[in-house]
């Protein structure tokens, strides 16, 4: 195993930026986010997380999907997608997890192209959390604090330094093109191990394997649902889409666009005829409840939660996703 | 002050479900370390109602999807959204039974004082069938360029910042008490007022119709804001077109139930809304 000290981690940074798009989390007046990093950005390693889940980097809030023209009486398609290489510096476990998760959606069936491309194109360097956020949860799935498998470089803050463990060959390469890591000693990987078994201890922890939801106690939680949309939108396995065409103003050119949407919304599921099989809010809360920690799990073997704490949050009605989970567990 | 209006809080809910004359009562309860909204359907159930500084939640939003005769707790932005909604038809008085209170000015789980409460003006409930605990002190209004942001340029430059984060989640016009609208020009389909995966501009004019339906409208709860999860402060905008209405038709947001909405009986011909509304004021 590597390491790296804390003051040449820019430098790194500064080095990948020469081949790739290098994004960190970036606190912008209190709201840490992931950015580009410019010269003057400083990246913010001690956050606890994200105000928005990285997922926006593999599947965008909106993207061009293609392009249309008509000409001559013909109708022409562009291809309008595009990807470039990227490095993700900084993402948290519970968010590479989720990432593991949406691979399934994926890859189900009917392939994601788009989304698949980018994971394809993307290096993931991580960072293991040592000082768990008020809300976080991870422990519960195992989707963190520490990372076990899932991103190209795993970091470790061990005070003055950065344990540095290899994920892939991708990640080995970055190592081994740069004058910035030395050996770590077995007093490093110690330290390191200790720190996030420490911080692991300090979290909830709900065996999740015993889980059985208490479906009138989320019906009642769920009355409480303002259905505003927001932890949809922040989750890092909402993958919910809508297709929508924008039209130039003569019809004749446009570009078909997907983006995020929300089983919040009651328009979600309203069918032709105006017939809506979730039209009250609390089945609507129902829903996104047993999607995240029960049709995810009998279809892909794994939780469609990973406990980052978000929805917790930014709840304006403060219903909590882990209470659900220990009252399904009791 | 709060634990005494919690108490009294306690005494009265009791008797009035056991008197039966509400079915119900809307307040705030304890979840874990969260302070929640809740109902109390029984008087042996009244003891988990709580009050202090952490009640930020507005109840009017939960109120307008109850049926029944509800007793609510409601501090001044609380009765400030009741009046508005009974405005406008929304609630139905005799439904419900008030107990006003005091706000003591709402933090956050760091005891950090939320920023819509820092600059509020209405502590005191405005409308209530009982009040519990004692008047406190309101604060002058601050003046209009709190913000300090200068220019139209300048604005236009914060504002685009500020825009740039928005993720159009749509949790600002969720949360808030005032928009009850069954169906909402934002996310009307046909004509499309604001495209869905659009850009920037469709980001602005989203928050522009948002802005000119609250004006007249806002009670400044503060909603909006602490539910936007990248911290957009826009309660300034509503406030900001809250006040021309004030200097055009003479009516603040949810003060009187007798005010008549300014921009829904706007008469160009008929100038009277200022006068009528300066009348009731004088009698």
């Amino acid at each position: 195993m590597k390491k790296i000290k804390k003051a040449d981690v820019k430098k790194f940074l500064g080095d990948l930026k020469k081949e790739h798009e290098v994004f960190a989390p970036v606190d912008e007046d209190g709201v840490v986010e992931f950015k580009r990093l410019s010269k003057k950005d400083e990246p913010t390693l001690d956050y606890v997380n994200s105000v928005v889940s990285p997922k926006g980097f593999f599947l965008p809030m909106k993207e061009k999907i293609l392009g249309f023209r008509e000409a001559n009486d013909k109708i022409e398609l562009i291809d309008e997608h595009e990807v470039g290489g990227r490095v993700l510096f900084g993402i948290r476990p519970c968010d590479v997890n989720g990432l593991l998760v949406l691979d399934n959606v994926a890859r189900e069936e009917y392939m994601d192209p788009y989304y698949l491309e980018r994971r394809q194109k993307t290096i993931l360097i991580a960072l293991e959390c040592v000082k768990p956020g008020v809300d976080c949860f991870c422990r519960v799935f195992g989707s963190g604090p520490g990372l076990e498998m899932g991103a190209d470089l795993v970091y470790t803050d061990i005070g003055d330094y950065f344990l540095v463990r290899v994920g892939s060959d991708k990640g080995a390469k970055l190592l081994s093109g740069s004058d910035y890591f030395v050996e770590a000693s077995d007093a490093d990987e110690k330290k390191a191990a200790k720190l996030v078994d420490e911080c692991a201890k300090k979290m909830s922890n709900v065996e999740s394997s015993k889980l059985k939801l208490d479906l009138e106690k989320i019906r009642d939680k769920g009355s409480w649902c303002l259905n505003c949309y927001s932890c949809t939108f922040i989750c890092p396995t909402c993958y919910c889409f809508d297709v929508v065409d924008r039209m130039n103003p003569k019809g004749c050119e446009g570009q078909r666009i997907r983006c995020w949407d929300s089983c919040m919304n009651p328009q979600f599921t309203l069918m032709a005829g105006n017939f809506n099989p979730r039209n009250k809010k609390v089945d609507r809360f129902v829903n996104r409840i047993r999607h995240k920690l029960e049709y995810m799990r009998d279809r892909y073997g794994v939780f469609g939660c990973v406990g980052c704490g978000r929805c917790v949050r930014e709840c304006p009605s403060h219903i909590s996703m882990l209470e659900i989970i220990q009252e399904g567990v009791r | 002050m709060s634990a005494e209006i919690q108490d009294a809080l306690r005494s009265e809910a009791r008797k009035l479900l056991e008197e039966g004359k509400v079915d119900k009562i809307l307040g705030y309860c304890m979840s874990g370390d969260r302070v929640v909204p809740c109902m109390v359907y029984a008087a042996d159930e009244v003891d988990k109602l709580i009050y202090n500084n952490r009640c930020k939640i507005n109840l009017a939003r939960y109120l307008r999807e109850c049926d029944g005769r509800v007793g609510v707790v409601a501090k001044g932005c609380d009765s400030r959204a009741i009046v508005e909604l009974l405005k406008a038809k929304q609630l139905d008085r005799s439904d419900l039974f008030i107990w006003g209170v005091s706000c003591p000015g709402m933090v956050d789980s760091e005891g950090r004082q939320y920023r819509s409460c820092s600059v509020c003006t209405h502590r005191n409930p405005v409308v209530y069938d009982g009040f519990l605990g004692k008047l406190v002190e309101e604060k002058p209004r601050l003046k209009d360029d709190e913000l300090g942001l200068g220019s139209r340029d300048e604005r236009m430059s914060y504002w685009s910042k500020q825009f740039s984060r928005c993720i159009s989640c749509m949790a600002c016009r969720n949360v808030c008490p005032m928009c009850y609208c069954k169906e909402c020009v934002l996310e009307k389909k046909d004509p499309e007022w604001v495209a869905r995966g659009g850009d920037i501009s469709d980001i602005f004019v989203y928050h522009a119709i948002k802005a000119m339906h609250m004006a007249g409208r806002c009670v400044e709860c503060g909603e909006c804001e602490r539910a936007c999860p990248v911290d957009i402060p826009l309660m300034h905008l509503y406030s900001r077109v809250c006040r021309d209405v004030e200097q055009l038709f003479g009516v603040e947001a949810g003060m009187d139930e007798n005010d008549k909405p300014p921009l829904s009986v706007f008469d160009l011909e008929a100038d009277a809304i200022l006068e009528e509304n300066e009348k009731n004021k004088k009698s």
